[in-house]
């Protein structure tokens, strides 16, 4: 029971492999993330659509170079608490159709379509926190900043703070693995003093984790402080007047890369309708 | 010019908890020159520093940079050109590669592409960061981000640097490359440096120095003329160098030095000087240390170990493309009632192992034990062994877990469902064991606490789980000398009682090193060196080597062999240092005596 979250917690982590996905654009990135989660959302219920998409992901697999241990780790996390929610889901599925309904129980009851719906939704939810979390495993996050801000420009002319909503939303990501290692300290101040963290019912977790919030905050706090004096001194002043260092250039492999996406995710919407 | 003019400031200003912090302050720095503040905490520099760096606006008194007045409409030229670095990188870089962080302040002074491209890539040069120019900021060791913070500010083409206490967290040798570097950025760029510190020592290469207390400057002058003040300095809580002491002491006894000797190279040309007017030193060919090339293997008490580690390998975030080797075929041991230092420059592994000691971390079967017991067995008993076992991390401060005292201290007691009267006694008689009246500390909330009291309340709880070993990770990082001096006094008097076993981890033989039965060096994830500090301390340039600081006396030692062959170096304290400088200066002169016959 090793103290070490940040080895389980890679959401918003970059991983240095410098794959061909890696030197990608960072807009085309964006956009091949944005086709594929709308994919997502809209492929229907049919095993043709998942099946292009599953195909994306092994493309992306293939591609990037992150090894699937470490992508898998990332997620368990998040399976757990899926998991709960699949089970709800099944539960309280509505007015299912009577032919296949194993069980019944007042409203409580488990049938086809529950668990049809249930694992949908649960491969709906792995796959859009998969796209997220990969575009993070393969764009540094200032490459990040970079595109969303050249992507969301004309919004300046709506009186949008482009730039400032940006650099909250880099800052805020940054800051992920500093507050995982901020708990992970916290956790061990715990464990030092007899605290088994990975014990006891759920109230009592709860309070366990209702131990470390206030230092947590506080000393969040305290770090965003000295961070807005620091940027501060360094004459940040939000977007204005400001320029760039980098030069986003989109290549023959940027366009290529959108063109498959394109393909993947159209072909998935498409398909999942022809093939229920 | 960088002139402040009457600076005076308060916290909270017009309300009725309003803190004053600085009174009427007037400061003038030429452009390059290197200045030192050096005060305690809450002697209002770092509330300066940000005065000058237009970071805050002062209540009162005025202040000009080169022609330009801090009004509101100038703040961002001002900002410009007065440069700040603060203490923790981890808290001011805000991209997540080199390159980018160090392009933020010229992107945000709109600088034209070609031009951001050739002063980030000027300022990485200038501070020997070329090669990790696209590297992550979160790979990077504390040493490295603290150069990109600095390249950051020098990408905006400042006139003056100032670096607010950037040397209290950091090891001494990093600290020294720090001080090198303010000289290098001098000459190359004609930058002025302001560096705030504590430490007296770092300063002694500075134009001039300035000391503040209580929000005053109570003295400034050449570092000669402002150590040669030392009684006032002491008034203060401050002490000159060690160096300069011992040159005041061996003045006293009739060795002709100059009044004020500021670094050992000096004390090494002023005893030359008078070795060659007595012709004493020279032709002395006097045994060099001991040179045995073998440590004694201190002998262990004749019983079981209570904590025994046996071949211990760990990595960091294994499996994943981020592992990290830690700990490679670590043995050690450590006694009933004996206290060990961890000694080691920085990734030696030292916390990564502390932390096996007490089953934070549970190691593979038959690695670890705790008085006897196999940690690694599925059925060992950790809760006995973390309560055996107290921990004090680094930075305590930051990890007290309640919003009182008396909460906080009592964690574990209460844990234990001990009764009231029984826990309350346990309570009050580690506050009082810490140096913390219960009746007035009891009640404090935590945050209104010093960073001082706050460590002594972490000790206190740790101790109130009545514990057989106490750990503690570097427990004086980061205090001021005052409070170093009174947490080292607390921890002197707990390596004193009896039955308790404490871990002293630390990156340099300092006080509290010396407190240690015994040491061990690791390097690298091994254990490099292992025995009595002294026997370890004869090895001088072996422990440099390892990333090691020798304690003060013995760095001094070292410097003035060139002069005096033969000096040891396994010297702990100002006062043996002083005695070997003694009887090495007056055998020098008997045997000059013995000699004169044979020469004639």
């Amino acid at each position: 029971m090793a103290v070490e979250f940040s080895r389980n917690i890679t959401f918003g982590q970059y991983l240095d492999l410098r794959s061909p996905i890696h030197r990608l654009d960072p807009r085309t990135k964006i956009v091949g993330v944005a086709l594929l989660m709308l994919a997502t959302f809209l492929v229907r219920t049919s095993f043709a659509g998942f099946a292009v998409l599953l195909l994306a992901v092994a493309l992306i697999q293939l591609v990037s170079r992150i090894p699937l241990g470490y992508v898998l780790r990332g997620m368990r996390l998040l399976f757990s608490t899926m998991l709960i929610i699949f089970v709800f889901q099944v539960l309280f599925y509505p007015n299912p159709s009577p032919a296949g309904t194993f069980w019944r129980w007042g409203i409580i009851s488990i049938s086809t379509d529950g668990l049809l719906q249930g694992v949908v939704f649960l491969v709906r939810v792995v796959l859009l926190y998969y796209w997220t979390s990969t575009l993070m495993f393969v764009t540094p996050l200032m490459d990040l900043a970079d595109g969303l801000e050249v992507m969301f420009d004309p919004l300046k002319y709506l009186r949008v703070p482009v730039n400032e909503l940006v650099m909250v939303a880099v800052i805020a990501l940054k800051f992920v693995p500093l507050l995982v290692a901020e708990i992970e300290r916290l956790v061990k101040a715990q464990a030092a003093r007899g605290e088994r963290f990975n014990q006891g019912g759920l109230i009592e977790r709860a309070r366990k984790v209702g131990g470390i919030l206030i230092p947590l905050f506080v000393n969040a706090f305290n770090r965003a402080e000295v961070l807005t004096t620091a940027m501060n001194a360094r004459c940040y002043r939000g977007g204005r007047g400001r320029t760039k260092r980098r030069l986003l250039r989109f290549n023959r492999a940027d366009a290529l890369a959108l063109i498959i996406m394109l393909l993947l995710s159209v072909g998935a919407v498409v398909l999942s309708r022809l093939f229920p | 010019m960088l002139d402040a003019q009457n600076l005076s400031f308060a916290y909270n200003a017009g309300s009725a908890d309003a803190i004053q912090a600085l009174h009427d302050v007037s400061l003038q720095v030429a452009p390059g020159e290197l200045v030192a503040i050096i005060g305690h905490n809450g002697s209002g520099k770092s509330t300066l520093a940000k005065l000058l760096a237009a970071i805050m606006e002062p209540t009162g008194g005025a202040i000009n940079v080169d022609g330009i007045a801090a009004t509101p409409a100038n703040v961002w030229e001002i900002r410009r050109r007065v440069g700040m670095v603060f203490q923790r990188p981890d808290d001011q870089l805000v991209a997540n590669t080199v390159i980018d962080d160090v392009a933020f302040g010229p992107e945000n002074l709109g600088l034209p592409r070609a031009e951001i491209e050739t002063r980030v890539l000027d300022a990485l040069a200038a501070l020997g960061l070329g090669a990790l120019t696209n590297a992550q900021i979160s790979e990077l060791s504390g040493g490295e981000k603290q150069r990109v913070a600095i390249a950051g500010v020098l990408a905006m083409q400042p006139a003056y640097l100032i670096l607010d206490e950037p040397t209290t967290m950091i090891a001494p040798a990093l600290a020294r490359d720090l001080i090198a570097l303010a000289h290098d950025l001098r000459a190359r760029n004609g930058l002025a440096v302001l560096h705030i510190t504590h430490f007296m020592h770092e300063i002694v290469s500075f134009d001039r120095v300035v000391v503040m207390d209580g929000g005053r400057v109570l003295m400034q002058g050449t570092p000669r003329e402002v150590f040669a003040r030392a009684d006032e300095l002491r008034a203060v809580g401050l002490a000159p160098p060690l160096v300069t002491d011992l040159g005041h002491r061996l003045r006293a006894r009739g060795v002709a030095l100059p009044a004020v000797v500021l670094t050992s190279g000096e004390l090494a040309a002023a005893l030359a000087a008078r070795a060659e007017q007595q012709e004493v030193g020279n032709g002395i060919e006097a045994p060099e240390g001991t040179g045995s090339p073998a440590i004694p293997e201190s002998l262990p008490p004749n019983s079981q170990p209570l904590v025994d580690v046996r071949d211990l390998d760990f990595t960091y975030m294994a499996g994943t493309p981020l592992a990290q080797e830690a700990l490679r075929g670590v043995s050690c041991a450590l006694y009933e009632g004996e206290t060990l230092a961890i000694l080691g420059g920085t990734q030696a592994g030292k916390s990564t192992l502390i932390e096996f000691f007490n089953a934070l971390r549970v190691p593979p079967l038959g690695h670890v034990f705790f008085d006897g017991q196999d940690i690694g067995a599925p059925k060992a008993d950790l809760d006995r062994v973390r309560q055996s076992v107290g921990m004090v991390f680094q930075q305590p401060e930051s990890q007290l877990l309640e919003d009182t005292v008396g909460k906080d201290v009592s964690f574990v007691p209460r844990r234990k469902k001990l009764p009231p009267a029984e826990s309350r006694a346990i309570v009050q008689r580690v506050l009082t064991e810490v140096g913390l009246d219960y009746e007035t500390f009891r009640l404090r909330y935590i945050y209104a606490l010093s960073g001082g009291q706050k460590r002594r309340v972490a000790i206190a709880g740790a101790l109130a789980a009545e514990p057989r070993v106490l750990i503690l990770d570097e427990p004086v990082a980061g205090l001021d000398p005052r409070g170093r001096a009174e947490l080292a006094t607390l921890i002197t008097n707990l390596t004193r009682r009896a039955g308790l076993s404490v871990v002293l981890v630390g990156n340099a033989i300092d006080e509290l090193a010396e407190l240690a039965d015994r040491a061990l060096v690791m390097h690298a994830g091994r254990v490099a060196l292992e025995g009595p500090l002294r026997t370890l301390l004869q090895r001088a340039d072996e422990l440099h080597a390892l990333g090691l600081e020798l304690s003060e006396p013995a760095e001094i030692a070292l410097a003035l062999r060139g002069v005096l062959p033969g000096l040891p170096t396994n010297l702990l304290s100002l006062d043996e240092l002083e005695q070997a400088l003694v009887t090495r200066l007056a055998t020098g002169n008997r045997q000059a005596t013995l000699d004169e016959p044979q020469r004639h």
